[in-house]
């Protein structure tokens, strides 16, 4: 039906653009469950440290990007926990990007950080469910590959819309407890609610898969559980891709200082209820962004009751740039205590676990501390107007905030747990002060954080901007 | 395990335990009646069904019995048809106070009028059955509520939806109403879980601020807007009626709207939708807080929460007060002729638009310039109900939220009767933005209503 417009009324701005890309993209995904006994010892409490079933499954999922003059980047997630060191990781990682033939800072490989997976340690032969290990992480390494490989040839022109949305689910877990802070939830401190959601559309407007950020330790499984399971992770996806027909791709945000408020639990439903929580909120995010390749145009101020002001969507072509850098920031050390130190440090822990905690933090520093000093990896991917922020500790959600808030004319993904080395919290200085557990599990001192931070922030800046937005 | 303990080692969570009945009903009209308000519109004939329009009726037994009904309805503006012939009837059949029944009307753009007065085009022949088949249906669905009460424990609680957008868009010396993407909305949603106290969950409240004008003047079908499906994926989540209760929406739209396609109101409502599921997964069972349990050795030191049982907030009480607030110059009926004669397509709605302006006057102007804006407010354990008639902007949920953080507040807009007008902040009136130009409140009525409500808050001792 025609209606009479007051075309001579118009907003000075009359176009809305929602963050968006075209690129080519290709998103697949695999199941990677490792077999029931399979090692599985996250926890210091834990009694039991084999698998005794999966509570959901365990997969792997890959998104390629084809850029000029075919350069493809991965950016690839796993339901695994974290790297205890860089042999661990390379024992992976490497197979990875040899089967693909690409350079290192083509893939930005990420651990969803669930602290109810499999082992990722390749030198775990000799403890108990350890014998499994080897076979399972050859069937899982051959599961990326053939993700990585299906996205890749996959790829199609697609139109990918990013926003920003708010999530409920994670709390603030340093808690002040007399003289120590101990980890777990602090009803009194704030937490980042961000987030970031892309979805990634053929030009047809069907969906080939969904981009989840968010900041949320995966602990609401802990020692109490034996069974292995992608924590809360598992049925946020399983309520997405079950609304939207496409694969998930999780990435865990900065999540040094947060997680679940019910968590350390052994029961799987609290895992599956506090995915509802961010599957729910997910699907909320995706409904409100605009339709694929579409933005708003004001069409006219309409005489009805009131004088109204119609907007009305309209194709556009998105932004196709693409960018990528990766920096090593300079970071500071503390210092670092020698094998009998930490001896000492250890003395009233039993022997075995004594030499366990000695090695793992052995393992850490192989690769990253050399000479003395230490360079953090970060790998910056810009695709259209979103920024990939992908490095492999466990930052304060300060890192994602602080970078969010400089850059507001952009989407930024922020990626813990990414490739390496590099495997260690970065806390901001007040934890340092209060001596919490992130503070002397990481070898980095004070200030890294923000070191980091402005660095990649200045890497950021670099990238050509959108006027439109 | 070690003895340390945090200093605050609860986290209390808002709670209630009432005795409650809920009922709900449909009250889908006939196809055909007239059911497009929009003045855009070249005919109110609906010619089919988007969604089902629903009556949901809740009961409070206290020393009196209490309801709170939500319809799936526009607007009534009209002192006999609401007051007089509605809720004066249904009170008198549920032998209750007027002040003891809240009526809360979705404002969906898509139903027909509950002013028979209102049924001026076409398919207006249907509008009066239709009308008494409403006032019927909410005194059976209260009864019914009352009939099944039952001691429940309420769950309240915030949470976050996207859905709304700020609708005043300044083009140059004006506001127009239309998405602006330049402002920041209030993206509170507050929800209330009704469970039995054997965990059963039987009805869901949801308390949210936009205006449903997802679908305009070129859809011909009857709709209640996002509120239908939002409704659906809820109720098909809990197996449990959904009341929505129209929050402070004066300044408050959907960014998609005045769509022809009922889909972009599913669309609208999926937010909404989600939005309140994402907050229900996140409630404690019922009746419970956390509590801090003990320090745990592991890798690191590891603190213990767990829900723990506590006895819920029993308060039900309710109070009403008339906020005095200053009006503008009230026009006399020629002024109005000579104002709207020009902009008015018949005689016959000119004449409508001039008793309707009467009609809001009836026992709301008062004499020495001023209203008396009727505002109710319902305590039901640790939450608090404050609803009234108008359209307040945004700004005075957001605010009085802000003023008093450790109370769910409830704020309801389209409630009850008089006060049928917007509420807008005093920048509205500068910016000679639509809700300035139809409310008979003088500049300033915003920001004294906030006090006066403020001041009742701070007065009922609930913090």
């Amino acid at each position: 039906m025609a209606v009479s417009i007051r075309e001579d009324l118009r907003p000075p701005k009359d176009v809305w653009t929602p963050p968006s890309a075209r690129l080519k993209a290709g998103v697949a995904q695999r199941e990677i469950n490792p077999p029931v006994g399979i090692r599985s010892a996250s926890w210091g409490a834990a009694k039991v440290h084999v698998a005794t079933g999966i509570h959901n499954k365990i997969s792997t999922t890959a998104m390629a990007v084809i850029s000029e003059k075919n350069f493809v980047q991965y950016l690839v997630t796993v339901d695994w926990g974290w790297w205890q060191g860089k042999a661990d990781d390379m024992a992976v990682r490497g197979e990875v990007l040899k089967a693909l033939g690409i350079a290192e800072d083509q893939l930005q490989l990420h651990l969803t950080h669930t602290h109810a997976g499999p082992t990722t340690a390749s030198d775990a032969a000799h403890l108990e469910g350890g014998d499994l290990v080897a076979g399972y992480h050859a069937k899982a390494i051959a599961g990326i590959i053939s993700a990585c490989e299906e996205a890749r040839d996959k790829s199609v022109e697609a139109n990918i819309t990013w926003g920003y949305g708010k999530c409920d689910l994670a709390v603030n877990r340093d808690l002040y407890c007399g003289s120590e802070d101990v980890v777990g939830f602090n009803p009194e401190l704030p937490a980042d609610d961000t987030l970031t959601v892309g979805r990634v559309s053929d030009l047809a407007g069907k969906t080939l898969g969904i981009v989840v950020n968010y900041a949320c330790h995966p602990t609401t499984l802990a020692w109490r559980n034996t069974e292995v399971s992608p924590d809360f992770v598992g049925s946020a996806r399983d309520l997405i891709e079950a609304r939207v027909k496409a694969p998930m791709l999780f990435l865990q945000g900065a999540s040094g200082e947060l997680s679940p408020r019910d968590n350390y639990s052994g029961d799987v439903e609290v895992a599956d209820k506090n995915g509802r929580i961010l599957g729910f909120a997910t699907l909320a995010v995706l409904e409100k962004m605009a339709h694929p390749g579409m933005r708003m145009h004001y069409l006219g101020s309409v005489e009805s009751g009131a004088l109204l002001g119609d907007w009305e969507d309209v194709a556009f072509t998105p932004p196709s740039g693409v960018a990528h850098v990766r920096i090593n920031v300079d970071v500071p050390l503390q210092k670092l205590p020698t094998i009998e130190e930490l001896r000492e440090r250890w003395k009233n822990v039993d022997e075995g676990a004594r030499e366990t905690r000695i090695k793992r933090a052995m393992k850490l520093r192989v690769g990253y501390v050399i000479d003395g000093a230490a360079t953090h990896p970060v790998w910056i991917w810009m695709w259209g107007d979103a920024v990939i922020v992908g490095q492999p500790g466990e930052a304060y959600s300060y890192f994602q905030t602080e970078l969010r808030k400089r850059h507001p004319d952009r989407v930024i993904f922020v990626l813990n747990c990414t490739n390496g080395p590099g495997y260690m919290y970065l806390p901001t200085p007040d934890s340092y002060e209060r001596h919490r557990y992130q503070s002397w599990q990481t070898l980095l001192a004070a200030g890294a954080l923000e070191k980091i931070t402005n660095e990649v922030s200045a890497e950021i800046s670099k990238f050509p901007k959108n006027p439109n937005l | 395990m070690t003895s340390a303990r945090p200093l605050v080692d609860h986290e209390r969570s808002s709670l209630a335990r009432l005795s409650v009945g809920v009922a709900q009903a449909d009250i889908t009209p006939p196809v055909g009646i007239s059911s497009n308000p929009w003045g855009k519109s070249t005919s109110a004939i609906s010619t089919g069904v988007h969604r089902p329009l629903m009556a949901v009726a809740l009961c409070l037994q206290g020393e009196s019995d209490k309801f709170i009904v939500t319809l799936d309805l526009g607007w009534i503006g009209c002192h006999e048809c609401d007051v007089v012939k509605f809720r004066g009837r249904v009170v008198k059949e549920l032998g209750i106070d007027m002040d003891d029944l809240l009526v809360n009307l979705s404002q969906t753009h898509k139903g027909p009028p509950m002013c028979v007065h209102e049924a001026l085009r076409e398919g207006k022949e249907l509008v009066p059955d239709f009308i008494e088949k409403v006032i019927s249906t909410v005194a059976e669905i209260c009864k019914k509520a009352r009939s099944s009460v039952a001691l429940a424990d309420i769950t309240w609680a915030y949470g976050k939806c996207d859905l709304g957008t700020v609708r005043d868009l300044p083009i140059g010396d004006t506001d127009v109403v239309g998405y602006n993407p330049e402002l920041k909305p209030d993206d509170t949603v507050v929800v209330g879980r009704v469970s039995e106290l054997s965990g059963k969950h039987v009805a869901t409240l949801v308390n949210y601020g936009c205006h449903p004008t997802s679908v305009g003047w070129d859809s011909p079908l009857i709709s209640p807007d996002y509120i239908g499906r939002a409704r659906e994926l809820v109720e098909d989540e809990t197996g449990a009626p959904m009341l929505f209760l129209l929050g402070a929406c004066g300044n408050v739209a959907p960014r998609r709207q005045y769509s022809g396609d009922v889909s972009i109101a599913d669309s609208n409502g999926e937010i909404l939708g989600y939005s309140t599921l994402a907050t229900l997964s996140r409630m404690l069972p019922p009746a419970t807080e956390m509590a801090f349990t003990e320090v745990i050795k592991s890798g690191s030191n590891l603190a213990g929460w767990e829900p723990r049982p506590v006895n819920p907030n029993t308060t039900l009480s309710t109070t009403r007060v008339d906020a005095v607030l200053k009006h503008k110059k009230l026009l006399d009926e020629n002024q109005m002729r000579e104002l709207w004669t020009t902009m008015t397509a018949t005689e016959e709605f000119l004449k409508f638009r001039i008793r309707k302006q009467f009609e809001m006057r009836i026992d709301y102007v008062k004499p020495g310039g001023v209203v008396h804006h009727p505002v109710w407010f319902w305590q039901l354990g640790d939450a608090l109900v404050i609803a009234h008639c108008g359209e307040a902007y945004l700004e005075m949920a957001q605010e009085l939220r802000r003023r008093h953080p450790k109370r769910v507040i409830l704020f309801l807009d389209m409630t009850n009767g008089p006060g049928y007008i917007y509420v807008p902040t005093k920048s509205a009136y500068e910016r000679n933005a639509y809700q300035a130009s139809q409310t008979l409140l003088a500049p300033g009525g915003f920001e004294d209503l906030l006090e006066i409500i403020d001041q009742q808050i701070v007065k009922l001792g609930l913090n």
